[in-house]
């Protein structure tokens, strides 16, 4: 038993550990990059150790367009992930829920919107957002990211509120909660994991979106994966200040993501709700 | 599953539905319009009523189909591992081994960038010249590759990428699934005298089902969609071999402008997906009842 | 050629003399005062050099210049979308060349005319076009042009781009030769020789990603004596002139770093900088970049293009400077663009990187000290004779088609000839549709 636990011990770090590897050395090589001098990011054999710089990340935060993407990103994220998860997670919790007509047609319309190339509805975007006066503003970047995550949202959160027994909330019902208190109360809750979970992906969907973005926004509005594509240029890639941007985008997002921690580990049992 | 009163389905679907029906359909119509018409605004005629002749070019050219082929070949890949590693790691991480949460936040990360910076540095670490992936095969005895230009391999190297940025998306909702898996049935196996795997083959998977359904339905379809990688490292090549129908949709789009033709290609596209989403959902669920 | 130089150099010095009288009676009259214009550039760092300079000219001219960079992989289709949607977003907009005669026959730039021929507008000495290269690429159309394009000035050049030859002075004595290759056979001939993978020195390095495949090649196409089409625009990219063109280029992609298929110029730089190609057939700026940061600081040279008997015809391509049709602000924004290519500012900004085509710089020493790729009869050998591929609104989807053709014989997946004829049919076809 001892030398069975010991074995598979072994086993998971073992395993951990390439994965470990596998995910994060592309990682590594971008925030050593970010701190490399220029003369030694492109040479090989790679360099591992040298005194680190930190000009790369001087000089982004000197610019306006970084701090101000930035705050854009930050909004628009925020902003259109709160919109998608409380909007869609009422569509789920009906469609997990109820039998009514029309619901498997409900549920795939709010995925479609998901399925079209991206390419074929950015120029009609593009044109009644400037038929609209929304161009360039966060407003119609929220609007789009929260009607493309909306559909994730669904389908994720369907999965997740079947997965709570239907008993529960007729349980709740039956303790004078009304439907809407039941959701609010008992069921949300008890899937708070994949809430936590849709949100976190909602939120890096919005905060890594390119295109729309790019073709939407200029001066004012601009996010900071179109401002990250400025650091490339035609004739050379400038290394530092690319690399230094990724990890500034990993910074928030693994700040949300550890707030979120707490909901992801909570194991909840029946009991504790009962 | 409860029969419910108009009411409160209205009150649950109405706002979400109202907002995609005023943003979406819009697009949708004009995009559906287009498609009818032959608008190219570098040619000669520029707008003009065609029927179905954008339609029937899709089934015509040879491109479009090479481009099918490559695409299932791609997209088969990327699910068959995503899925596989993604649920894997999940259940390893579902142990609660030591520094699980830490090394989770930074798991999460690779899809934290967007595809071109994904894309940029991918294509910096294949560098068969004097990329770290090249260097790390010759330290360990092996022969240096041309990730991006041999063909066959370059899309081994999409595909690589691509699991790189995504299977953390799909482990980290297969272990939000896993998180909220009722204790007590887990609970209630175990007393049965019940072992690890027959616990999760008996109770956990079966309860995180329709979740895995429905991660796997997204990475489906965003798996189609993402194609932002390919222009950056390879652009389609070598020889058409990573022409992706994306990035052939987006080029048709943005390169030849055929606004025309780009919108019938999608919503054929989306059609097609659909049909394969549909298929998907009913055998999983006929399995099910199995 | 000796004569236009002098000539070149004597109206330098009298347009820096204008340009420093014309800074000097602004003051009095700032009709644009207080007027933001928005330029959209290409991201580079060209723009950063210009980024820099605008301070001063809003302190002259009271107007504030914002820059938005906009990456080259996308800049196509972002450019396309605000023209096509008609949205005032810039006033001022520099990108490349190979977009210019789309850009105008679709009316979404302006005919400059008027503006060059406003004293309010344009200073006396500012010399358009006889003091610039390049000016019909970028923008520049005769009236009745063979390329059919609307007569009128639709940009005013920008940002130099001409490939001079580059060549390690040192591998190049080791094997034993004494002057830089001269011939396309010489070229092969020279990369074999100097090509040592072993030693981590490839003979050649270029770069053969798509879409810029195409251009990497229009020289040898060119050279050859063969071109994309013919006066009727029908392709003719498929003749032996082409096949022998793709052969080559093929050939020294063998003595290249494995996977220049993947390489933009990004890498062909970086390969060439880090001191592991011998050879580069690539734009101007490589010249002064890799005498500032790389490992051959003092181990390379230039020199004109290779010739088969012919001229040395290489690529002709760089930045253009256009007024959207939909810019809000266009007088203003012309004023930065003229001022940014006074013949001072020019001067200047060549210093720092981003090389004009005003032709006066091309003889002053402290430009000649930075740039090895101007010297001696670089310029004349190079850039007078260079081609830039075909001025026609349909280039960007033709460039895709060739592109992908080019790219199939790289990989070998394809025989040149095979690879060219079907590139021909599908451009004559694609040509055909546009109404040619």
């Amino acid at each position: 038993m001892r030398a069975g636990k010991l074995l598979s011990g072994v086993f998971t770090y073992a395993a951990v550990a390439v994965i470990v590897v596998f995910f994060g050395f592309p990682l590594y090589w971008t925030v050593l990059t970010s701190i490399k001098p220029v003369e030694l990011i492109p040479q090989n054999p790679p360099v591992f150790f040298f005194t680190p710089t930190f000009d790369y990340y001087r000089q982004i935060f000197s610019q306006s367009v970084v701090w101000r993407s930035l705050l854009n990103s930050t909004v628009v994220a925020t902003v259109s992930t709160a919109l998608a998860v409380g909007l869609g997670a009422p569509v789920a919790y009906a469609l997990a829920r109820f039998n009514f007509r029309g619901r498997e047609q409900i549920a795939f319309f709010f995925l479609s919107t998901r399925m079209t190339p991206p390419v074929a509805v950015v120029l009609p975007f593009f044109l009644i957002a400037r038929a609209f006066g929304l161009l360039d503003s966060r407003l119609i970047l929220i609007i789009a990211y929260t009607t493309f995550n909306i559909g994730f949202v669904v389908w994720l959160l369907r999965g997740f509120f079947s997965e709570v027994p239907t008993e529960i909330d007729e349980a709740a019902m039956v303790d004078g909660c009304s439907r809407g208190g039941a959701f609010l109360k008992v069921v949300l809750p008890l899937a708070a994991p994949g809430i936590a979970a849709a949100g976190i992906i909602c939120f890096i969907f919005c905060w890594n979106e390119f295109l729309f973005a790019l073709i939407l926004t200029s001066f004012n509005a601009k996010t900071l994966p179109v401002a990250a594509a400025g650091f490339v240029t035609d004739r050379l890639v400038l290394w530092g200040n690319l690399c230094a941007t990724a990890v500034i985008t990993y910074v928030p997002v693994a700040f949300f993501a550890l707030l979120a921690r707490k909901h992801l580990i909570r194991g909840l049992t029946m009991g504790g709700v009962k | 599953m409860i029969k419910a009163d108009k009411k409160s389905i209205l009150y649950f679907v109405g706002p979400a539905l109202v907002l995609m029906l005023v943003v979406a359909i819009g697009p949708l119509l004009y995009s559906v319009f287009l498609s009818f018409h032959n608008w190219n605004l570098a040619k000669a005629h520029s707008f003009q009523f065609v029927g179905l002749a954008n339609y029937l070019s899709f089934f015509v050219d040879p491109t479009i189909w090479h481009s099918v082929g490559r695409t299932i070949i791609y997209v088969g890949a990327c699910m068959v591992l995503e899925v596989a590693l993604g649920l894997g790691i999940a259940f390893l991480f579902d142990t609660n081994f030591r520094g699980e949460s830490w090394i989770r936040a930074i798991l999460i990360l690779p899809m934290v960038m967007s595809e071109v910076v994904v894309g940029l540095i991918w294509r910096w670490i294949y560098n068969a010249e004097y990329g770290i992936l090249n260097y790390f095969l010759q330290v360990l005895g092996f022969e240096r590759l041309s990730w991006l230009t041999t063909p066959g391999l370059a899309m081994t190297s999409l595909v690589i990428t691509d699991v790189w940025q995504w299977t953390p998306l799909v482990f980290l909702v297969c272990l939000a699934g896993l998180k909220s898996v009722p204790q007590d049935s887990i609970e209630a196996a175990r007393l049965d005298g019940a072992n690890w795997l027959q616990v999760q083959w008996h109770v956990t998977l079966p309860a995180i089902k329709p979740i895995i359904v429905s991660v796997v339905l997204l990475r489906l379809i965003d798996c189609f969609r993402f194609v932002d990688k390919v222009f950056i490292m390879t652009y389609g090549g070598p020889a058409n071999d990573t022409a992706l129908l994306g990035f052939r949709i987006y080029i048709y789009g943005f390169k030849y402008f055929e606004i025309g033709q780009t919108a019938a290609y999608s919503l054929i596209y989306v059609a097609a997906i659909t049909v394969l989403v549909r298929i998907l959902i009913r055998s999983f669920n006929s399995k099910a009842v199995a | 050629m000796k004569n236009s130089l002098i000539f070149a150099a004597a109206f330098a010095a009298s347009v820096c003399a204008g340009s420093t009288a014309f800074a000097q009676d602004k003051p009095q009259d700032r009709p644009y005062d207080g007027v933001t214009i928005h330029v959209g550039t290409q991201s580079s760092q060209w723009a950063d050099v210009f980024k820099k300079m605008a301070p001063e000219f809003t302190k002259e001219t009271g107007i504030k210049v914002e820059f938005e960079d906009i990456s080259f992989d996308v800049m196509y289709e972002k450019l396309k979308t605000t023209f096509i949607g008609g949205a005032p977003t810039y006033d001022l907009v520099w990108y490349d060349t190979m977009w210019t005669p789309e850009f105008s026959k679709s009316g979404w730039i302006r005919d400059l005319t008027p503006y060059l021929s406003d004293p309010k507008l344009t200073p006396a000495n500012f010399g358009y076009p006889n003091a610039f290269y390049a000016t019909e690429i970028s923008g520049g159309y005769a009236k009745d042009n063979a390329w059919k394009l609307p007569a009128g000035t639709y940009g005013i050049p920008w940002i130099a781009g001409f490939n001079p030859l580059y060549y390690r002075t040192d591998l190049l004595k080791k094997a034993g030769f004494d002057k830089p290759p001269a011939t396309m056979d010489d070229l092969l001939k020279y990369a074999k020789a100097m090509n040592d993978p072993k030693d981590g020195v490839y003979g050649y390095v270029m770069s053969a990603k798509q879409p810029r495949i195409v251009y990497d090649w229009s020289g040898y196409l060119w050279t050859y004596g063969g071109d994309f089409f013919d006066k009727n625009f029908k392709p003719i990219f498929n003749s032996p002139q082409g096949v022998k063109a793709l052969e080559t280029y093929i050939a020294l992609g063998k003595l290249s770093p494995p996977g220049v298929g993947a390489y933009h110029i990004t890498e062909e730089w970086t390969s060439f900088m880090q001191g592991h190609a011998a050879m580069a057939w690539t734009f101007q700026d490589l010249a002064s970049v890799a005498r500032k940061d790389s490992k051959i600081i003092d181990k390379f040279e230039c020199a004109p293009p290779v010739s088969e008997g012919g001229p040395r015809v290489s690529l002709l391509a760089g930045i253009t400077a256009s007024i959207p049709t939909s810019a809000a602000n266009p007088q203003a924004a012309y004023l930065f663009a003229v001022w940014a290519q006074s013949a001072e500012r020019a001067k200047a900004a060549t210093l720092q990187g981003a090389m004009s085509w005003r032709k006066s710089i091309y003889n002053d020493p402290d430009v000649q000290a930075m740039y090895p790729s101007v010297r001696n009869d670089i310029p004349a050998k190079t850039i007078e004779t260079a081609r830039p591929v075909p001025l026609i609104p349909e280039w960007a989807a033709v460039d895709q088609i060739i592109g992908e053709q080019l790219s199939a014989a790289f990989a070998g997946t394809k025989t040149p000839k095979a690879a060219l004829d079907e590139a021909a049919t599908r451009v004559a076809s694609y040509m055909k549709d546009a109404g040619y």
